[in-house]
């Protein structure tokens, strides 16, 4: 030990030792882990995600589509465009572009103001 | 190349007898630590599989040249810190942690009073402290890992282990101030049966 120490710190020490159980854990434990690495069912990604982090995917999954239409917007309405010319377009909707399938873009400038209110309207 | 490096490189090669030497060469000290923290073994278990199946899954991420021992112990350590303050549970109530407590048959009934009141009253001073303090004690006393250690396993800077450490030490000073003699005599008497 490199800590500064007394006999307090040895008992103390040997009572840790004493009472908590030094044994092998159940054969159950290295089972379980060969079978899941043998079914390759384990993944970060394959476990339930808690509500937070749940509420953090849903949330950003719906705003990178409104941001990708807002993107659209200004790109098909140009100088034109009533009040998506006003949207700011922050750096992440270039990513967000690329990431949503976001069908609209194909469709016309109307279509993209409805789905645009029709999204926001439901999501946001 | 060390042991460590050895059986890692081997696993990376997809030698899956290596793996269980390498669960086998570190579970039993993961166990206890998760033991500890938790004290509850099914959590303790499931905490263990956790971290080899995520050893598993980033070995190419690991430096093989350190001591594999830290490293385990923060997955370990993270783990249970999780469970714990997901169940804000800590350990046993005192009527199951007695009922737990198998007295060996050649242990005096003496010894075996003085046994039992000592792991309630450590058991009660152990429950007085916070989180943070308790990772510290068990890393030290239990796992006798240095400060470096700790601070590395904590992902904290080593003052921080030293003042946590302090303040524990402190409480159970304080705690255990009755028992410090019981402690010295039981730690003497009963390592000697």
């Amino acid at each position: 030990m490199h800590h500064e120490g007394d006999g307090f710190d040895l008992s103390l020490g040997w009572a840790l030792r004493e009472f908590v159980p030094d044994k092998d854990p159940p054969p159950r434990v290295w089972e379980a882990i060969e079978a899941k690495l043998a079914l390759r069912v384990y993944s970060e990604e394959a476990r339930p995600l808690p509500w937070r982090r749940k509420v953090s995917v849903w949330l950003r999954e719906a705003l990178s589509s409104v941001q990708a239409v807002l993107f659209s917007l200004r790109f098909r309405l140009g100088g034109e465009g009533v009040w998506a010319q006003e949207q700011s377009t922050p750096a992440s909707v270039m990513i967000s572009i690329s990431a949503a399938p976001w069908p609209l873009f194909s469709y016309n400038s109307q279509i993209v103001i409805m789905g645009f209110q029709t999204r926001s309207g439901l999501r946001i | 190349m060390n042991q460590d490096a050895e059986l890692v490189s081997r696993i990376r090669e997809g030698d899956s007898e290596a793996f269980a030497a390498f669960y086998d060469r570190y579970k039993r000290r993961l166990f206890r630590t998760a033991l500890a923290i938790t004290d509850d073994q099914g959590a303790a278990e499931e905490i263990l599989q956790d971290c080899f199946l995520k050893v598993y899954h980033c070995l190419s991420r690991i430096d093989c040249s350190t001591p594999l021992g830290p490293f385990l112990h923060r997955i370990v350590v993270n783990l249970s810190y999780n469970w714990v303050v997901k169940r804000r549970s800590w350990f046993l109530s005192v009527e199951e942690m007695i009922d737990r407590l198998v007295v060996a048959p050649q242990v005096s009934p003496e010894h075996a009073y003085e046994r039992k009141e000592l792991h309630r009253r450590l058991h009660e001073a152990i429950k007085s402290l916070n989180i943070h303090h308790r990772l510290v004690v068990i890393l030290f006393y239990l796992q006798g890992f240095s400060l470096m250690e700790i601070a590395y396993i904590l992902e904290c800077p080593v003052g921080t282990v030293k003042s946590r450490l302090h303040h524990a030490r402190k409480i159970l000073k304080r705690e255990l101030a009755e028992e410090k003699a019981v402690l010295r005599e039981a730690a003497y008497n009963l390592s000697s049966l």
